[in-house]
């Protein structure tokens, strides 16, 4: 093995990226408290028991390791929302609902591509009204208006909604159905009616079924198609979140998909997803958890949402949008052997707030300019040169300027002048 | 906004072409000898991309539609919308054996096999799946040469009308899938353009139900 060998599915970031990373949580941080969330930090392992309580599948996503001091199984979060429940219903007991909390960190899954997953969410507990729905889409979209970012979509999806589309179509094999659906495999569809004999009405409806994607008149399509209990109540909240993201004025960003089943077996009720023209997968996933808490001895509704940083970071520099956080200041190149008026420059500037760097490489200063404005310096100093000007300042890797006098006072006087 | 369709070289470019140009889009020039491998026409921006890499495309949303076989879409397993069987290039991925091998294909008696094939994932999957162990041997073409030369013992590969096995020697002994051209469509994209990939699908599905 090479010592520079790394495994599969971890990436480091390098300066600039994780420059714009927390910039970027920074603005996320922002909205969500103007929202009046608050930051929590839920531990980076817990015990698999947690994590399989809400749905099984962690055991097989989990890294786990095995805790010496107990014997049990523990994992590496491979989830933010089961902790926030658990945090919520002991630590928080005693306190009055609602809760809102918001989180930054990685969640780990043994899975292909990526194993470690840079996320931000934000959880709404204790409500159970649509208005908490509501309120995360609009977060969300106040988001991403922040972000500049305009052509996204939010599907909304509603997991009882189609729960009760499947009973009132009382299929065999549900999971096969499921897996179908998701896919919109109408042809999938077509041959499981008639592997199975399925025919006439029910055949029809599930088909359409199939379809029930698209704005809001998918609301209605549906609501004749269903008519049993669980569904029309599904429709009755979907289209109560449709009237209040109307009234915010996002209906446009708006799209309905009900015959899919997202994210995670604990998500019961509304789905989100949250999309976007120039990115092949979604930016987000959340949706409705109101069962999660029973688990825990606590009875709260709750909703939420996590955001792939990855993904919107891609987003983001895909659209260009991140190109002037990383401007540094000065680059100081020193000729001579004696650096000592090099280092009194940068730290001068410093103490001022210039981002400051030296060049410590041996090579020649034509190249060491070159490379500066490459690295996103805006100035670059050159003291001690052999011929006169002795000091020059550049502006481009095109233009200099002779720097007279006192080589701070010279720097800032330009500055000045510049302004 | 444009929609960009990933096409399959080879095998199903001719059949793909002239079902698109049935729901009314024009990609005939997909099949004029040339090296060009992206072309635009009415609205719409066509490339043309090795079969075992549409799902690819399609999936990173480099394209947001592609034509495919299905033992193509299941090889890459990415999470794709796949609504129609396009009805056309229909194949097997099938197990093939030499005629004459010492002891026969046996699902129940084998305990592990040796099986050079293009379809890693399929074909590890398929066999432990019913607790043979497979060895793999990955090859990128010609692979019914492998059991000839003692590469392996069998193959996995596609088959259409069989001839290239006898030819060689092989005969089919287990069908692993049915393949069939799906239309595949990026997630994103179906949401995102939804009022231009929606009436694509809609067309494509009248298409077919005329043809049966």
């Amino acid at each position: 093995m090479r010592l520079s060998e790394i495994p599969e599915g971890f990436k480091t970031l390098l300066p600039k990226e994780v420059k714009e990373r927390e910039k970027l949580v920074g603005k996320l941080k922002d909205v969500v408290e103007r929202w009046g969330y608050e930051p929590i930090l839920p531990p980076t392992i817990e015990f698999l028991g947690l994590f399989k309580a809400v749905d099984e599948r962690f055991e097989e996503l989990s890294f786990k390791l095995i805790d010496r001091k107990t014997g049990r199984l523990l994992a590496v979060r491979p989830d933010f929302t089961p902790q926030v429940a658990r945090i919520v219903s002991s630590s928080f007991k005693d306190d009055e609902p609602p809760f809102r909390f918001y989180y930054a960190g990685s969640v780990f899954r043994e899975w292909g591509g990526s194993r470690e997953l840079s996320q931000f969410g934000f959880e709404l507990i204790g409500v159970k009204e649509v208005e908490a729905d509501a309120e995360v889409i609009a977060v969300i979209a106040n988001i991403l208006s922040e972000l500049k970012v305009k052509n996204f979509q939010i599907d909304i999806g509603h997991s009882q909604f189609l729960e009760g589309a499947l009973k009132e179509l009382s299929l065999a094999d549900r999971e096969e159905v499921v897996k179908l659906l998701n896919q919109k495999d109408f042809s999938g569809i077509e041959f499981y009616c008639e592997e199975r004999g399925i025919e006439g009405e029910r055949r029809e409806k599930l088909l359409k079924l199939l379809e029930l994607y698209g704005k809001e008149e998918v609301l209605f399509k549906a609501g004749e198609l269903f008519k049993n209990e669980l569904s029309q109540k599904a429709l009755s909240e979907l289209l109560s979140v449709y009237r209040i993201l109307k009234s915010y004025g996002f209906e446009e960003n708006v799209i309905f998909d009900l015959s899919e089943k997202r994210g995670m077996d604990y998500h019961k009720g509304i789905t989100y997803e949250v999309f976007h023209p120039l990115l092949g997968s979604s930016l987000g996933i959340g949706g409705r958890y109101d069962e999660l808490l029973k688990k825990f001895s606590r009875e709260l509704p709750a909703t939420g949402i996590t955001l792939n940083l990855d993904s919107l970071a891609e987003l983001l520099e895909k659209k260009g949008y991140s190109q002037d956080l990383d401007k540094k200041d000065f680059y100081i190149i020193d000729l001579k052997e004696d650096k000592t008026i090099a280092y009194l420059l940068a730290k001068e500037l410093r103490s001022r707030g210039y981002k400051t760097a030296r060049d410590i490489l041996k090579r020649d200063y034509e190249s060491s300019v070159e490379i500066a404005f490459k690295k996103g310096f805006k100035f670059v100093v050159v003291l001690n040169r052999e011929e006169s000007p002795r000091n020059l300042i550049y502006t481009s890797p095109e233009s200099s300027f002779p720097v007279v006098g006192d080589p701070l006072k010279g720097v800032l006087s330009l500055l000045e002048g510049k302004r | 906004m444009e929609i960009t369709f990933a096409l399959p070289k080879g095998r199903l470019l001719k059949e793909s072409v002239k079902f698109l140009l049935k729901c009314q889009i024009d990609a005939e020039e997909t099949l004029k000898e040339s090296r060009k491998l992206v072309f635009r026409k009415g609205g719409f921006k066509f490339l043309l991309v090795k079969p075992m890499d549409v799902p690819t495309y399609v999936y990173y949303g480099a394209a947001d539609v592609g034509i495919a076989g299905k033992d193509v879409i299941e090889e890459k397993g990415y999470e794709l919308y796949e609504p129609l069987d396009l009805g056309f290039g229909k194949c097997r991925l099938s197990v093939a054996e030499p005629v004459n091998i010492e002891e026969p294909y046996d699902l129940e008696k084998l305990s592990s096999i040796r099986v050079a094939t293009k379809y890693p994932k399929t074909t590890d999957s398929y066999f432990r799946s019913k607790g043979i162990h497979p060895e793999i041997i990955v090859l990128y073409g010609s692979v019914e040469l492998a059991p000839l030369v003692g590469l392996s013992d069998r193959i996995v590969d596609l088959v259409q009308t069989g001839t290239t096995l006898r030819e060689n020697g092989l005969r089919e002994v287990d069908v692993i899938l049915n393949s069939t051209a799906r239309l595949v469509v990026n997630r994103a994209s179906l949401k995102t353009k939804y009022g231009k990939i929606k009436p694509i699908i809609e067309k494509m599905k009248e298409v077919i139900a005329n043809q049966r």
